[in-house]
């Protein structure tokens, strides 16, 4: 009996070992799941440093693209044009020449002028303004960086692999470039009440992998159909999003574009 | 009021020209065209060509016709004036018209439209319409004083054919106004 | 050791409990984490600006440019984008046929880019088009038109609305004439002549002589027929002009004054203004029986009707209340109740085409303003402020308004005004102007 519990004992501590392994890995299961879930928005806030003039033009890697093969595409003809207005009057009046529309460019109030745009994009001064080397103009640009960092001008840089307040700080940085290339449409009506959520995936590197979604929320109209391009475009606009941590490279990203905020102001 | 072309009627128009140009010759200059007495009813010089009112008042050789349009325009008045937005007759415009009532009663086979006119104050429906009511005040006025309706046509121009080209109070007041044009059946 | 274990195993139920339940309890956890966590974020800022769009000119010799720099000049007057400069465009010589390099585009921040290729195949025009989203990196339309040479600017036209539509949700307004009454003379001699021209003020040409007054014209629904007022020194006639056939017949005559003609939607009715010993009203008249029916009884000024787009409704303007205002009534005449409540005079009201606002001339403290309000008469919004505006016309999309503006001694010019009030610009028809009517979209 004794030889019984001293066997026991000595297995013991091979069973204790097994149970601890076991409740580390489920414990470890369960802390890495709460800390994903961040919304930002109930993060620290961080003031943001002015946005540095838009210079970057890196665009979106796609997944498996398929190249559009540049077909005809399927007509619409015009209808045969109707005979201009005949004149009842003898004279005809002399045009008076060809009507230059008088260039009065009619800037609208300025809302929340994220940035002030110019009016003509200057390549020289544009590339004055790069710090990297000149892009060069391809086909399937790759992930490679290009053109200078965006982490001049984003709140916090961080590299760190994902505490809360960093990845919180990443995240404002992340909206605030989208809310850079988003430019929605206030003007039309119905455009100012349009919500739009767009989701994507986040490859290595912050780029966007694949398809991006988009759902309009409420009535599926032109109106709001176009609203929805415009999210989207800024999606793409906006990638890749560097200087995220990198567990967030992987994940599925869903943004949502309040065109009723945007437009209030 | 029937009037048959009797000799009695002939005679009597002659007895009245005669007196008239008698009484012309007696004259050493012509009336004033416009009454004075009131500072609201401005003497408009005459900017337009419209030909009842053209011609200098002064340095007439001879004295109008009369029962001629010049008779009517110098001697008489052809406009009135109304306030912003009014169609009603002004009182300083009574005796005007009064003397138009009664230059038509004498000369009856004269037929008469009353152009109704607006300031530029105003849409250009809405003025057309205000024209109108103002050219019919007048018209109104003088069927109560005695005129034949059948001989007053109205028309209105609402603020396309203002008298003065100005811009100001000015202009406006003069560019409210109703004339009378003398259509036919004067010497 | 092995065996000490499994007869561990063996000797002790308990411990092999635990052990499996701790396997399970592992298993369900690792099981039930997500695979992949979804980021939330919002974004409740834009940048609101004219849409950047470019615009080079098309291949196909001056023809291809022509139609291109028409194309972004009605893109520009829209004031919803705002076309790049040619000079700062990188790739060059890019035609319809060939997949846009959008790196190119996407260095000058072009959001969107419209190319295309004209070609003369028998005598006509072929013109190739399309539309691509420049940072998605797709194309959005590809159209192809085919017209005679002298349309060219209809072409450019047709496509300026194709791209509006599909970049704006909304219609477009760029394939559409305007008819006006072109003034020249002096202010007391004035020569007013009915005239029609494009939208962007090109081909005008003269509908009339001259000889009379030419007041208020409006388009029909199908926009092949005008109607308008024409004043004489003893009369007032109301026409309707047929612009293919230049056939023109009168309304008929009447006691009165007649004025203030307006189509209703269908095209069957008019409704004009008919003054009787002074006093002006409403009537309707019914085209294909050419019967009138007097819709207003009062002895105020009613005039300046206009259709609300289902034919349903009147709006009109009414002084019965002491000065002028806005009524809405039946079609029939009944029911007129007043929706202006502002302080000041409201004429000239017109209701949109997409029947979302009424527009109208407000004058209060000395001042003229074009204004809209909601057929309710809520939400009354003032638009432009000058020494003088009249008479707004809506563009067929609802979204922007023309109408006429004069200084103080000076000729009256055509001018147009968003319905935001934001985007006021003189229109580019360079002679004097007023009373301009926009036809539909032309077909």
């Amino acid at each position: 009996m004794s030889q019984a519990r001293a066997r026991r004992l000595e297995v013991s501590p091979a069973a204790l070992g097994s149970l601890a392994l076991h409740v580390a890995v489920a414990a470890a299961f369960m802390i890495s799941w709460g800390s994903r879930d961040l919304k930002v928005g109930a993060v620290v806030p961080v003031t943001i440093v002015s946005n540095a003039p838009d210079v970057d033009t890196r665009p979106a890697v796609q997944g498996p693209e398929t190249q559009e093969a540049a077909t005809e595409e399927p007509v619409a003809e015009a209808p045969p044009e109707p005979a201009p207005p005949p004149q009842p009057v003898p004279p005809p009046p002399t045009p008076k020449a060809a009507p230059t529309p008088t260039p009065k460019p009619v800037t609208p109030a300025a809302k929340t002028p994220a940035k002030p745009a110019p009016k003509s994009f200057d390549l020289d001064a544009l590339s004055a303004s790069l710090t990297a080397p000149a892009r060069n103009a391809q086909q399937r640009p790759s992930a490679a960086p290009k053109g200078p960092s965006r982490t001049e001008t984003a709140p916090v840089a961080r590299q760190t692999v994902g505490t809360g307040l960093a990845a919180g700080a990443a995240l404002q940085g992340l909206a605030e470039e989208l809310q850079r290339r988003w430019n929605p449409n206030c003007e039309v009506e119905g455009g100012r009440d349009v919500v739009v959520r767009v989701t994507f995936q986040l490859g290595v590197g912050g780029q966007v992998v694949g398809d991006v979604q988009s759902q309009i929320q409420g009535a599926r109209t032109p109106v709001s159909q176009a609203a929805a391009d415009r999210a989207v475009r800024a999606v793409y606009a906006a990638a890749p999003f560097r200087n995220l941590p990198r567990e967030f490279y992987g994940d599925r990203v869903a943004v949502n574009f309040n065109a009723r905020e945007a437009c209030a102001r | 009021m029937v009037r048959s072309f009797t000799g009695s009627a002939v005679l009597r128009l002659a007895l009245v020209a005669t007196a008239a140009a008698s009484l012309a010759a007696c004259q050493s200059k012509p009336k004033p065209t416009y009454p004075t007495q009131a500072p609201s009813q401005p003497t408009a010089p005459p900017s337009t060509p419209l030909p009842p009112q053209a011609g200098p008042v002064t340095g007439q050789p001879t004295a109008p016709l009369p029962g001629s349009v010049q008779d009517f325009v110098v001697n008489v008045g052809d406009r009135v004036y109304f306030d912003t937005d009014q169609h009603e007759i002004r009182e300083d415009a009574r005796p005007l018209l009064t003397a138009q009532a009664d230059w038509l009663k004498r000369y009856s086979s004269v037929v008469v439209k009353i152009e109704g006119n607006a300031d530029e104050r105003g849409t250009r429906e809405y003025n057309l319409a205000l024209g109108a009511r103002r050219a019919n005040s007048v018209r109104d006025f003088l069927v109560a004083q005695g005129v034949t309706g059948a001989r007053i046509s109205t028309i209105s121009f609402g603020k396309e054919q203002p008298i003065d080209a100005g811009s100001g109070e000015d202009a406006w007041q003069k560019n409210r106004n109703a004339h009378t044009a003398i259509v036919s059946g004067a010497r | 050791m092995t065996r000490t274990r499994v007869r561990a195993q063996a000797r002790n139920p308990l411990a092999a409990f635990l052990f499996i339940l701790l396997s399970a309890i592992t298993l369900i956890a690792a099981l039930a984490q997500p695979a992949r966590a979804e980021i939330e974020v919002n974004v409740n800022r834009g940048d609101v600006q004219p849409l950047p769009i470019a615009v080079p000119a098309f291949g196909g010799g001056q023809v291809g440019a022509d139609i291109s720099g028409v194309i972004s000049a009605n893109l520009q007057r829209s004031g919803l984008f705002r076309p790049l400069d040619p000079a700062s465009f990188v790739e060059k010589g890019l035609t319809a046929n060939v997949q846009p390099r959008f790196a190119d585009w996407k260095t000058i921040n072009a959001q969107a880019l419209v190319n295309g290729q004209v070609t003369v195949e028998g005598g006509k025009l072929r013109v190739d088009f399309r539309l691509w989203d420049v940072f998605a990196e797709q194309q959005l339309l590809g159209l192809q038109f085919t017209a005679s040479p002298e349309s060219w600017r209809k072409v450019a036209h047709k496509i300026s609305d194709a791209v509006y539509e599909r970049l704006t949700g909304e219609k477009g307004y760029f394939d559409t004439r305007v008819v006006f009454v072109a003034e020249s003379g002096s202010r007391l001699n004035p020569v007013k002549r009915l005239a029609i021209m494009d939208q962007d003020g090109a081909n005008p040409s003269y509908l009339t002589s001259g000889d009379s007054i030419v007041m208020t014209p409006r388009f029909s629904s199908n926009s092949q027929e005008v109607t308008y007022m024409s004043l004489r020194p003893d009369s007032s006639t109301i026409y309707i002009l047929n612009l293919e056939t230049a056939r023109r017949e009168s309304l008929g005559t009447f006691p009165g004054m007649v004025f203030a003609p307006r189509f209703s939607p269908d095209g069957g009715r008019v409704v004009f203004s008919v003054e009787r010993a002074g006093n002006s009203d409403l009537y309707v008249m019914n085209l294909s029986s050419r019967t009138s029916t007097r819709l207003t009884t009062d002895p105020a000024i009613d005039t300046s009707g206009s259709f609300s787009p289902d034919g349903g409704r009147i709006v009109f303007n009414s002084d019965r209340s002491g000065s002028p205002q806005l009524y809405v009534m039946g079609a029939d005449g009944s029911g007129a109740r007043r929706i202006s409540s502002g302080s000041g005079r409201y004429t000239t009201p017109v209701w949109s085409p997409t029947g979302e606002f009424i527009a109208f001339t407000k004058q209060t403290g000395g001042e003229f303003h074009i204004g809209v309000m909601r057929p309710d008469g809520s939400d009354e919004r003032l638009l432009t402020s000058s020494y003088l505006d009249e008479g707004p016309t809506w563009a067929p999309n609802g979204r922007v308004l023309m109408f006429s503006r004069e200084t103080p001694g000076g000729a009256p010019k055509l001018w147009s005004v968003d319905v935001t009030g934001r985007i006021l610009q003189p229109m580019p028809y360079p002679g004097a102007g007023s009373d301009p009517a926009w036809s539909p979209l032309l077909n």
